[in-house]
């Protein structure tokens, strides 16, 4: 069995008496596109800088394809692409002489570097500014370089710090795009607190709060977990008839209006027992006699389920 | 090795592209240039303003300037090289963990033993062809103004004043590598510069000193050197590993 892209066990960091992890447990495997959520402050940064060999953990275990993580692991590194939460660069060279330096520092020879500077720089939209000092680029594009340099070496691993957090929506889409893509064959560990972006791209996510992980799980399943028993109807005309028809059923803890016009009338149904519901509601209304216009499950959005997960927990403490 | 000829190139680049050749090859012409014609003609200046009625004193010159001068003038001018080789090291490391480009560098597959090793040998290079430069141009001004000048005497001179410019460079990068500020870094050198300065002027200390190395470049002019300053030159080749040993075993630990 091959090790996993990324091995975390018991990971914790502290800064001065600041704790910013205090026991990191997770395991990626790839390929895919892993998420990894978390408030700022949450220990996403620590971990991610760690991983990459820039910190040290102050006790715990981490590993890249069963590799201990150090500053010497050259071997790990190759193997490894990274972009810092703000990439820096240097002012004096443009953004494809960037690229060549990282080619070179690969070890590429010149004709490969160059072949995929231009490579990259054409899917990122950097085409056109490629012979531009980097001192000129904007915010984004810096981003797009900062991607487009812990691409070139076609590594198995990207570790990506906020990967869209300085990109318009358009470049945002792109970006998630090309991160969708890149999952068919690399592993992407990729954090933010954006969690439309991560609900977008990954399949799996993990939660990390106050230096701990506190959920790891497919989305999907995530959402299962934390599927709400209610749902939504939209009927034509009025809901008594559907409510005289619920009062008999033990499994409808309650029913009502939500939003009320002349033609139609918009219901929230709390239910004891989802699957029940699924199976039992659509017949419920059609015995009422009223016209259905809208079903739906209220299918939680990742946002909902990091809050409940991480926001119901004390913002007092986390101040 | 892993990553140093890359590195190597980057530096080299970066020497080129923030102006740090032409600065140092213009200092270096400058001096190699000046000094034989600040020895030939100060003498004449000064004897210029002593004849002028509004001039106010008398100058007595015993004899005329010779080729020692030149090479005296040359020595003094090149003392002051060490400062400018401090301040454009001082934020070689220290300025790049700041930015975060040490970051961009060291997240590839590159040891931090070829990074440290990069940032000393770019600028020795550069340095070793400044002082070429600068030799050049004061043996040719020196034997046009002066006539010829003792060859080996004079390589051994050059050869001797790089040593002294290198240990102040390796100095500074570990300053750099120690300290978060450019500043404190450059603080450090030029403290190192001013106590081996002062040490080589004690003949019992000093020569086991880099400062030593300036008495023997001094007794290489006046023709009194009884033999080759070999405690000088091995104590600052030691002193050089020392810093950079210092240096590698700390970046090797630090975060970034």
């Amino acid at each position: 069995m091959t090790a996993p892209a990324i091995a975390v066990r018991g990971l914790r960091r502290r800064f001065h008496d600041v704790e910013a992890l205090a026991g990191v447990d997770l395991e990626v495997h790839g390929p895919g596109v892993f998420g990894f959520l978390g408030v700022n402050g949450a220990g996403k940064t620590t971990t991610l800088r760690i991983l990459a060999g820039l910190l040290h953990a102050t006790a715990g275990e981490a590993q890249l394809f069963g590799q201990p993580v150090s500053t010497d692991q050259l071997a790990v590194r190759r193997r490894l692409g990274y972009l810092p939460q703000d990439p820096v660069f240097f002012p004096w060279l443009t953004g494809e002489e960037t690229l060549l330096l990282v080619a070179d520092l690969f070890g590429l020879p010149h004709s490969e570097g160059r072949r995929r500077a231009g490579e990259w720089l054409d899917r990122l939209g950097l085409a056109a500014a490629a012979r531009r000092r980097v001192a000129g680029y904007s915010g984004g594009m810096r981003q797009r370089l900062g991607i487009a340099q812990a691409m070139i070496s076609q590594p198995e691993l990207l570790l990506l710090d906020e990967p869209v957090s300085a990109l318009d929506p358009v470049g945002r889409a792109e970006i998630l795009a090309l991160l969708d893509e890149l999952g068919r064959s690399v592993t992407v560990f990729m954090s933010s607190h954006i969690l439309a972006d991560i609900e977008r791209v990954c399949a799996e996510v993990a939660i990390i709060d106050r230096g701990r992980i506190v959920v790891r799980e497919r989305i999907a399943a995530l959402r299962e977990r934390f599927l709400r028993p209610e749902f939504d109807l939209v009927i034509a005309g009025d809901a008594a008839p559907l409510s005289a028809a619920a009062a008999g059923c033990a499994w409808i803890e309650q029913l009502r209006v939500v939003e009320q016009s002349e033609h139609e009338t918009a219901l929230r149904v709390v239910v004891s027992d989802a699957a029940l519901a699924r199976r039992e509601l659509p017949r419920l209304i059609a015995q009422s006699g009223v016209e259905l216009l809208r079903f739906n499950a209220a299918l939680p959005t990742l946002e909902q389920v990091f809050m409940r997960i991480v926001g119901a927990s004390a913002p007092a403490e986390r101040a | 090795m892993t990553g140093l000829v890359a590195l190597l190139r980057k530096e080299l680049c970066e020497l080129l592209r923030t102006y740090r050749v032409a600065v140092v090859l213009a200092a270096f012409v400058l001096i190699g240039l000046g000094s034989p014609l600040t020895a030939k003609l100060l003498p004449q200046l000064l004897s210029t303003l002593a004849t002028d009625p509004g001039g106010g004193f008398e100058l007595l010159l015993t004899r005329d300037p010779t080729t020692s001068d030149a090479l005296f003038q040359y020595q003094k001018n090149l003392a002051m090289v060490p400062v400018l080789v401090i301040l454009l090291a001082m934020g070689s490391l220290s300025g790049e963990r700041r930015r975060g480009t040490a970051q961009f560098v060291l997240t590839k597959p590159v040891s931090r033993t070829a990074y440290l090793l990069a940032k000393l040998l770019a600028p020795a290079a550069l340095y070793g062809i400044g002082t070429s430069v600068a030799a050049a141009g004061c043996l040719l001004y020196t034997w046009i103004l002066f006539g010829a000048v003792d060859l080996a005497g004079f390589a051994l001179l050059n050869a001797l004043f790089l040593l002294a410019i290198w240990f102040y460079l390796a100095l500074t990068l570990l300053a750099s590598t120690l300290l978060e500020s450019a500043v404190a870094a450059g603080g450090v050198g030029l403290a190192g510069f001013a106590l081996c300065s002062l040490l080589g002027s004690f003949d019992r200390i000093g020569r086991y000193t880099p400062g030593g190395l300036q008495t023997a470049i001094a007794d290489l002019i006046r023709g009194t050197a009884t033999g080759a300053p070999i405690a000088p030159v091995l104590a600052t080749l030691l002193l050089i590993a020392l810093c950079l040993l210092f240096a590698q075993r700390l970046l090797r630990r630090q975060e970034l």
